[in-house]
């Protein structure tokens, strides 16, 4: 079968670069092309009335359905629904107050264009995902944490003890990231034991993915300025993302556990670049075979969901959930705190943006206010 | 020697004071810091990043995260807990708001 041929070509090509494809590639769900004549949003999004298939009437409910829920404030907890179809924005509404303009924050979904900028990095032989990390702090001799690689990190399975622990003020992820660990999170997160051999055990943890993002920017130099450069140069750029701002630490740490700002279109972008299989406009920004490499469930024994930096609709193990219960097996969800979602959708050439607040709503109620959306569009594929 | 009974009782208040100013500082100052450290930074890239304003932006804040005040600064949002901890997030432009 030619799919099947091309995937295990892939899968070589990855191998040659000194990465390995964690799981049979064949079980992935192929990625759709842009369609003919429909341009790359890198300039402005091109619009369309819902197509042939999409049951447009299940759509505009699912829409008003997700902004019926208010928050605290009165305002709707979603803030931005953004639903591209086959390269197009079929589907946008705002809460009162918010725009096409205006930028929201990603919290975790910042993991993911962590993630991206690896890959970008990967793609220029400067890292290696399966070589010891480049952190020096683990390199003394004896030292445990110098066999933690960059893949251990991305499956969330470095074995370090810094995982979230909660969302209350005494947990880990909160001294990192607003108490003492804030000035400096790569000193914080990079000084933490390890307590499970690197690769056995998954544990979220944005302490890791700030390891992550500081492995880029030393690898990149030039502090928080020539980090802005490359990541404008490199991504945001490419993809037209220009309401894009990442935030750093006092040390000049991009802060790639959390904090990215974009509007709900430029997030839509940074989904269209995976859907796209990491190539836009005829140009390949991420590597070959790096898409298939980060929504291949990490091999922990514990987990079941989590790919690289990224959320797969697979089975969940305990302690752990599906990002979007009752949706396709094919969707890959870039996830943030209080329920911010780039859901991608292979088997319906489909990426879904839902951008907001979790104050009065839960992960449930938003999943399945996504989910209902994307239940209104048609698989193109049997391999749902 | 011997101590009087207002003596002793003084003593002892003074005592429960100062174990109450050790507690503070041991247990509730960490919380207090990101308590504080968690408004500037939230205010901050609310107001300067995103654009709106500080009303709209403190009613997203959690109803639990009260005790602690905050001022918008010209570039950057200064947030305290009185006597125990205080955050100033600076805001720049191209890389959003920074703790300090």
């Amino acid at each position: 079968m030619r799919i099947r041929r091309l995937q295990r070509l892939a899968a070589a090509a990855f191998a040659s670069l000194g990465l390995a494809v964690a799981a049979d590639a064949g079980e992935l769900a192929p990625l759709p092309p842009q369609p003919a004549g429909v341009p790359y949003p890198t300039q402005r999004w091109p619009e369309a009335a819902p197509g042939l298939g999409v049951d447009a009437q299940r759509l505009d409910a699912a829409f008003d359905a997700a902004f019926a829920t208010a928050g605290r404030g009165g305002v709707s907890e979603t803030r931005a629904l953004l639903a591209i179809h086959r390269g197009a924005i079929v589907a946008e509404r705002y809460a009162p107050g918010f725009d096409s303009q205006s930028r929201f924050q990603s919290w975790s979904m910042a993991k993911t264009v962590t993630q991206a900028l690896i890959g970008i990095l990967v793609k220029d032989g400067r890292l290696e995902v399966m070589a010891p990390a480049p952190v020096p702090e683990w390199h003394a001799v004896g030292d445990p944490r110098g066999e933690v690689t960059l893949d251990h990190m991305l499956h969330m399975s470095s074995g370090l003890a810094n995982a979230d622990g909660g969302v209350g003020p005494e947990s880990f992820v909160a001294k990192l990231m607003f108490g003492e660990g804030s000035r400096d999170v790569w000193a914080f997160a990079t000084a933490a034991p390890l307590i499970h051999p690197p690769g056995t055990f998954w544990a979220y943890s944005t302490a890791t993915s700030m390891i992550l993002s500081g492995v880029v920017g030393r690898t990149v130099g030039g502090g928080r300025e020539g980090m802005l450069a490359f990541m404008r140069e490199k991504l945001f750029d490419p993809l037209g993302m220009r309401s894009a701002v990442p935030e750093f630490d006092l040390a000049g740490t991009f802060l790639g556990g959390g904090f990215v700002w974009a509007s709900a279109r430029d997030w839509a972008r940074f989904g269209l670049l995976f859907l796209r299989d990491g190539v836009w406009d005829g140009a390949r920004l991420l590597p070959e075979g790096w898409v298939d490499y980060v929504r291949t469930a990490a091999p922990a024994p514990n987990n079941g969901v989590y790919g690289a930096q990224l959320w797969l609709n697979l089975e969940p193990k305990a302690d752990q959930f599906k990002p979007l219960p009752g949706g396709p097996r094919s969707a890959i969800s870039v996830n943030g705190n209080d329920g911010q979602m780039v859901v991608i959708v292979p088997t319906r050439d489909l990426v879904l943006v839902r951008l907001g607040e979790m104050q009065t709503s839960t992960w449930a109620s938003v999943t399945g206010e996504v989910a209902a959306a994307v239940a209104a569009f048609p698989a193109i594929s049997a391999e749902e | 020697m011997r101590f009087s009974r207002a003596r002793m009782i003084g003593l002892l208040a003074l005592g429960a004071l100062l174990a109450a100013a050790v507690f503070a500082r041991v247990r509730l100052a960490p919380q207090a810091d990101v308590g504080a450290g968690f408004v500037a930074k939230l205010m901050c890239s609310c107001i300067f990043v995103a654009g709106r304003d500080a009303a709209a932006c403190r009613l997203d804040l959690r109803p639990d995260l009260a005790p602690v005040r905050f001022e918008a600064l010209a570039d950057g949002v200064q947030a305290w807990v009185p006597l125990l901890a205080s955050r100033t997030a600076s805001h720049r432009e191209g890389t959003g708001c920074t703790l300090d």
